[in-house]
């Protein structure tokens, strides 16, 4: 049923919206956004089409829905094995939006709107659903938001080596048997401010809280060091994990040289004792009338959180005790330096394709040195965005 | 500086100055709406949210990939 919401969503936001477009002489504007997005490291690949349609009515209303696919291959050594079992998986994953926006008497813009989520993948279902609010105040200078959601996952195990043999003996040798879920709550709050006409700033909080399963089925965490492998136990983490982020940016435009200039900041902590800072750099350049190019730079630094070691020994551990070998449960940090360049069709006008005059093109890559065990990766995209 | 970012930002919230619905043309320009790169965000954060202990701040909550 998951699998088919998103189709409904789309169907019946689709089906309608032509003929309420009609009734309101014609004024809804919205745009499709073809994706294609591409993830490389060591041991895993992924690549992830996407197709995003959004809808503006004229009497505030928005819709929207987006559809991906996430073909995953050789990911075993990152999902945990110990060995690289080379497999591909399919995720699908869609979710539908809708928001609407009412004048309040005291000249203010309230927004209230929400969406769902549905992912699934041969061991892996997830979804979920939010609520939005924004209230915009002294004409729109201010803008303060509030968003809720819920998630529910539910992890199961594949033989994936064709072996009949649970990768994990947690759930006996029947996948079956093997049935864990985790529930995560989320609640975010910000405010916007424009301060003068070429600089706004935003900041924010956000409080996550997950309840359940939050280890990876796969993983077996390696008794001994690297040289002397003394067996394995079962990789457990905690059940419960609660989540503070704060978050803020400061973005400021140079008329001068057509420059937009972005700094952020983002601080995070949680109950297992990761403390996480990400600040962020992004330097947008106007390239004449049709072209912009976006440099960014990206650092993140965290500590590992309270059950983690570099090496277990076996005199130290039992099975079942906490223990895991996720290398992001480890103390680590990153650098990623990328770039975008995005062109829209202006130049186009006047010719044969003169319906992409206003079409937008987008090419991204971005390289990140990482100091675990994942290695150093590439995250790459290429994006069409077609407004009518 | 995280501290030093958000009592800017909390100060800076604060302020009282009109900036007219007119002035805005700076704020508008390409550069400057992050909100039209929500899809190609996304997949990226996803990705972050996989390879990291950290979350948040850009509207995930995590799950769908087994990496919480």
């Amino acid at each position: 049923m998951l699998r088919r919401l998103p189709l409904l969503f789309a169907l019946v936001v689709l089906g309608t919206a032509p003929g309420a477009a009609d009734e309101t002489t014609g004024d809804w504007t919205g745009a499709l956004e073809l994706r294609g997005n591409y993830y490389w490291e060591t041991s895993t690949r992924v690549v992830a089409p996407s197709l995003d349609v959004s809808l503006a009515a004229p009497n505030g209303t928005r819709f929207g829905v987006e559809y991906l696919v996430d073909a995953i291959t050789s990911a075993s050594q990152a999902a945990g094995a110990l060995t690289d079992n080379r497999f591909t998986e399919i995720r699908h994953q869609g979710s539908g939006r809708v928001s609407h926006e009412l004048e309040l008497p005291s000249g203010h813009f309230l927004t209230l709107g929400g969406g769902f989520y549905a992912s699934r993948e041969p061991d892996y279902r997830s979804g979920g659903a939010n609520f939005l609010s924004a209230l915009s105040t002294r004409d729109r200078q201010t803008t303060y938001t509030f968003n809720a959601s819920f998630l529910h996952d539910e992890v199961r195990q594949l033989f994936r080596t064709g072996s009949r043999v649970s990768p994990n003996p947690m759930g006996g040798t029947d996948a079956s048997r093997f049935a864990k879920n985790f529930d995560a709550m989320t609640l975010a709050g910000s405010v916007e401010r424009i301060l003068t006409p070429q600089l706004y700033v935003q900041g924010g909080y956000q409080y996550a809280y997950l309840n359940g399963f939050l280890a990876n089925p796969y993983r077996r965490v390696p008794l001994g060091d690297i040289t002397a492998r003394e067996g394995t136990v079962t990789e457990i983490h905690p059940t419960v994990r609660r989540r503070h982020t704060l978050h803020a940016r400061l973005a400021y435009y140079i008329r001068a040289t057509g420059t937009s200039v972005h700094l952020a900041m983002r601080g995070y902590a949680d109950s297992w004792d990761v403390r996480a800072v990400t600040p962020e750099v992004r330097l947008y350049q106007e390239l004449g009338e049709d072209a912009l190019l976006r440099l960014r730079y990206r650092h993140y630094n965290q500590t590992a959180a309270f059950f983690y070691q570099d090496v277990y020994l076996p005199t130290e551990i039992d099975d079942g005790d906490l223990a895991t070998f996720d290398p992001k449960m480890s103390r680590f940090h990153s650098h990623l330096a990328g770039f975008q360049l995005r062109v829209r069709g202006g130049f186009l006008g006047g010719t044969v394709l003169d319906g992409l005059r206003n079409a937008t093109l987008d090419f991204n890559l971005s390289y990140i040195w990482n100091t675990n065990r994942f290695g150093n990766g590439v995250i790459g995209s290429a994006g069409l965005t077609l407004p009518f | 500086m995280t501290r030093g970012l958000l009592v800017a930002l909390v100060l800076s919230v604060g302020a009282c100055a009109t900036v007219a619905p007119y002035e805005r043309e700076d704020l508008a320009k390409p550069g400057m709406d992050l909100e039209r790169e929500g899809v190609e965000t996304g997949f990226r954060a996803h990705v972050h949210d996989a390879r990291e202990g950290a979350t948040g701040g850009h509207g995930s909550s995590g799950g769908g990939c087994g990496c919480n």
